[in-house]
């Protein structure tokens, strides 16, 4: 019995120890493991600024949908394939898993850049003047991570 | 022996007590300014982008088209979560986008 007592001594004394070093840790060095949450979001919203500049500097893109809405009046099929080849590089680059585009005045089309499951969708808008400012289209971007 | 052990007992529990008051209350913390931090730097962000797609889709228009242009650039400022206001009787024209919530705005000049 004397023998079991010192033993459970010893093991609170261990424990005290350990709760002594964690305190003083602490309060001398502000130490406490912290729980840090993922930069995903952050990653989605600097994407979101490339790729509609991309819509803008990559002039295959701009020209494609300029040309498509200025000649026609929409996009054909293979001008909306044209745009998901040159999206899915950006895509891909970005690191994102799905794009979403939305023009007015056409059908919305997706690029799937990874076969994950979606998680996450942020959406961005920019104005894509045609004919000198005459006719602006909204254009509605989804990336989803 | 035994006063010893009760003592130990009393102390320890103490000290538990107290590290997770301080772990939990620091937890609390850090995490309400990370994530009020990442919030911050997303309305920025999106400032950011309100404003190169304002200055960007500007230059390619003409100068008799800016009033359809100045409802696009509401419409999308609206959905960035900012406000714009676009002063054209200045040269060149001056635009200010605010961010009600947060405070934040920027002024540039339009090309």
């Amino acid at each position: 019995m004397p023998k079991l007592r010192k033993a459970q001594v010893m093991i609170l004394d261990g424990i005290l120890s350990i709760l002594m070093a964690m305190t003083i840790s602490y309060v001398l060095f502000a130490a406490w493991p912290q729980h840090r949450e993922t930069t995903g979001q952050l990653a989605l919203e600097r994407a979101g600024y490339d790729i509609v500049n991309a819509f803008y500097e990559d002039k295959e893109i701009y020209q494609t949908i300029r040309k498509g809405f200025e000649a026609k009046g929409y996009l054909s099929a293979s001008e909306v394939e044209y745009l998901r080849t040159r999206l899915y590089n950006y895509g891909r680059m970005l690191g994102v898993s799905r794009i979403d585009v939305d023009i007015e005045g056409s059908e919305q089309f997706s690029v799937e850049v990874t076969h994950s499951t979606p998680a996450r969708r942020e959406q961005f808008t920019l104005i894509m003047p045609l004919r000198g400012g005459a006719d602006d289209r909204i254009i509605r971007v989804s990336l989803w991570e | 022996m035994r006063k010893g052990f009760a003592g130990l007992l009393v102390l320890s529990t103490f000290l538990l007590g107290f590290v997770l008051l301080m772990s939990s209350g620091s937890l609390r913390i850090s995490s309400k300014g990370y994530s009020s931090m990442v919030a911050a730097e997303v309305q920025s962000n999106r400032l950011a982008i309100a404003r190169n797609v304002i200055k960007r889709s500007y230059g390619m228009i003409d100068p008799h088209n800016t009033a359809m242009w100045t409802e696009s650039a509401e419409t999308i400022s609206r959905n960035y979560g900012v406000k714009v206001s676009i002063n054209f009787e200045k040269f060149p024209a001056e635009a200010n986008l605010t961010d009600e919530t947060n405070g934040m705005s920027t002024s540039f000049l339009l090309p």
